[in-house]
């Protein structure tokens, strides 16, 4: 952005007007703080529900008609509940004893039972009775209880002793390892790339978010007419570097008081994905930081732009969209490239000024792409930042100026030639 | 000393031309009138002379130098469009256009405070911009203006939307302006307050400056052609042939004569016809002068 005498000053001024103006609304005490309680509150709740259901110790009865497969059942069942299930074998498989069991369930007594007659073992089967079906989350593992009980028996009736079978059935322990790996790739778990997506998510959400804040202020400002009263002061340069300067702050200190809050919430925990700072390393956190800014400067100056040509919300909506438009192409693309960084459409996408900012950081979160890789898009994004600019802030000296019908892009176009 | 200059100056914007070739001059500690009608170009001026837009061709001079933005230190503005941010304080709007005319908050703010006081809006200082009357706003926005102390100021019709009392307000504020020694430019197509207030005029349309001068040789090189009329009896010598042009308003005429005719010669025609309790040969008010050229230009 070129810079008049005293243009620097000018630039602070406004800066500092348009942050302080933000920081001190209701809606920015809002967001900032009840909306982490609140998404807090909707993760938090089925949480805590979760784990009162799984203190909550559940009457099952094991209905079989062979005991040792019963046995084996009821171990496997405890094993995989972690102890939230007590199990009471019994070896009565009557019609009578069905009956009596149902009426246990209907009075409360037991909370399910598992019915496995004769019949059920010939055929591979057991029929689950539950009160609710609230417990769905537990039915895999009651299934996977009784199908690992139903292998072992047959094994055993195959005439395998209980060490053949033990191990025939041991698990393979999968260990991942990175060549080149360097000491953050420690921090790459499985969680620290759910926290990436959510990170990566984040960086979306606010990038659009102050953009359209830096768009609709213009629009304000063009409404109110107190942009005439202004240029007489400040030039368009300044009065545009000042604003996107100015809610990019109110951004960042939204973004650290969230993390802040993340990572106190986290502290005591350090389990919950979405408040799991502590598992992201700090080079990717830095890493979010600068691409944050960077992703920031080029789509707020394409709002700027877009916000001095119209002369209303509804009248900029369509051009709204065409901005965030590759912004969404990435977010598309961030399971591919998470899952393959090193593929050419990882490479080639992630060097898109206008998409790197999400798909390099996941790249960078996900492997170390080779460093020519991280020079080049930083290289390309700064020239493209450098481009937007020039021609947003053409744009915008001339559209801040223009009220009536709305302009076209030929129309557009046609001002970066005005002097 | 000159304090404004433009020199040739040109703009288009397409194919429409909105200020042509015009040339003009404002002398300090004077009061001068940029007139004419709408879309003649005024705004497109003074906008080139403040450095929101720039001339096509041609120079503009502040304070006996080409343009600079550093000058604007020494430019109070108030558009045409008024506009404050509606959201914050009426300190707070000042406090942000004080600093951006190079003030310190600080300063910015006392200088507000003195100034709210003078024009009775003291008690609104802290109030939102909202919620105070169109006229208040207005106040806020000729402080905004001022706040700075500026040697030039521009004000495109300071009076527009202004009732009867804070116009006078307005009024005495400005002479106690020049008063002090500035100078001071309005632009507007209201011709009473530029005949009660200006030292000098340049009345533009399409783009050209069709007349300019002291208002006083303005008035004098018109000539006093001028006659009003006030009658009991037959207006039919309003016909007569040494007349231009009348507006009759029935025992009441005001006239315009031919060049060279002798309002002598008329007095005595109408006597003739009507008894005359009135006869006055005047100087042109500038409202008939801005018709006639005006209207001129479009024929």
């Amino acid at each position: 952005m070129r810079m008049s005498n005293g243009g620097l000053r000018n630039t602070w001024i406004i800066c500092k007007h348009e942050c302080f103006k933000r920081i001190r609304t209701r809606s920015f005490l809002i967001t900032t703080f009840l909306m982490p309680a609140f998404l807090a509150l909707i993760v938090g709740i089925p949480a805590l529900l979760g784990a009162q259901a799984k203190r909550n110790n559940q009457r099952i009865t094991l209905a079989c008609a062979r005991a040792d497969l019963a046995e084996i059942i009821r171990e496997r069942l405890e094993v995989n509940t972690t102890g939230s299930y007590h199990v009471t074998i019994d070896t009565d498989v009557s019609d009578a004893e069905h009956q009596r069991l149902l009426d246990d369930l209907k009075e409360g007594r037991i909370d399910g039972f598992l019915w496995i007659d004769a019949q059920s073992i010939k055929q591979g089967r057991a029929i689950y009775e539950r009160r609710s079906g609230r417990d769905f989350m537990w039915q895999q593992l009651v299934r996977n209880s009784v199908s690992g009980g139903f292998n072992r028996m047959r094994m055993a009736d195959e005439g395998l002793k209980p060490d053949q079978i033990q191990n025939m059935l041991r698990g393979v322990e999968l260990e991942t390892s990175y060549s080149g790996a360097t000491p953050d790739d420690h921090g790459r778990s499985a969680a620290a790339i759910v926290t990436v997506l959510l990170l990566a998510t984040a960086l979306f959400v606010t990038l659009l978010s102050y953009g359209v804040m830096v768009m609709r202020s213009v629009l304000e400002e063009k409404a109110s007419r107190v942009m005439e009263v202004l240029l007489c002061a400040a030039t368009p340069d300044e009065l545009m570097s000042g604003k996107i300067l100015g809610v990019g702050a109110v951004g960042l200190i939204q973004v650290v008081i969230w993390g802040a809050m993340a990572m106190v919430i986290a502290a005591p925990r350090g389990a919950a994905p979405v408040v799991g700072i502590r598992v992201v390393p700090l080079p990717l956190m830095i890493y979010f930081g600068v691409f944050y800014l960077l992703g920031y400067l080029l789509y707020s100056a394409m709002f700027a732009a877009v916000g001095a040509a119209f002369n209303s919300t509804d009248e900029a909506q369509h051009w709204t969209f065409v901005i965030i438009s590759p912004l969404i192409f990435a977010c598309t693309l961030i399971t591919p490239v998470a899952a393959a960084p090193n593929s050419t459409l990882a490479v080639i996408t992630s060097m898109i000024p206008f998409c790197s900012p999400v798909l390099m950081y996941m790249r960078l979160a996900v492997e170390s792409p080779p460093a020519w890789q991280i020079a080049l898009c930083f290289a390309i994004l700064i020239a493209a930042i450098y481009v937007v600019q020039r021609i947003a802030t053409q744009i915008y000296r001339v559209g801040i100026l223009m009220y009536g019908k709305h302009p076209t892009l030929r129309e557009m176009v046609k001002w970066l030639s005005y002097a | 000393m000159v304090t404004v200059e433009l020199e040739r100056v040109r703009k288009s914007y397409d194919d429409f031309v909105a200020v042509d070739d015009l040339s003009f001059s404002i002398s300090s500690h004077q009061i001068f009138g940029l007139l004419g009608p709408n879309g003649a170009g005024k705004t497109s001026s003074i906008r080139m002379m403040i450095g929101i837009i720039r001339p096509d061709a041609g120079a503009v001079r502040l304070f006996g130098e080409p343009f600079e933005r550093r000058h604007l230190h020494k430019v109070g503005y108030l558009p045409e469009e008024r506009g404050l941010y509606r959201k914050i304080t009426v300190r707070e709007n000042l406090a942000l256009l004080g600093q951006l005319s190079g003030l310190t908050s600080r300063d910015a703010v006392a200088r507000a405070r003195r100034w709210a006081e003078r024009l009775d809006i003291a008690q609104w200082v802290d109030k939102r911009v909202e919620e105070m009357s169109k006229g208040m706003q207005q106040k806020v926005q000729f402080i905004a203006a001022l706040l700075h102390e500026p040697e030039l100021i521009i004000m495109d019709e300071p009076f527009a939307g202004l009732d009867p009392i804070n116009a006078n307000v307005l009024k005495d504020v400005i002479l106690d302006l020049k008063g002090q020694g500035r100078t001071i430019l309005f632009s507007t197509h209201r011709m009473d307050q530029v005949e009660k207030l200006c030292d000098a005029i340049c009345l533009v349309n399409h783009g050209r400056a069709v007349l300019q001068g002291g208002l006083r040789e303005v008035k004098a090189g018109y000539g006093r052609r001028f006659v009003q009329i006030e009658y009991e009896g037959d207006g039919r010598f309003l016909k007569c042939p040494l007349i231009e042009s009348s507006n009759n308003y029935g025992n009441y005429a005001e006239v315009k004569l031919r060049p060279g005719a002798d309002s002598q010669e008329l007095l005595r025609a109408a006597m003739c016809s009507a008894k005359i309790s009135r006869f006055e040969v005047m100087e042109p008010s500038l409202e008939q002068i801005f018709i006639d050229r005006v209207e001129n230009a479009h024929v």
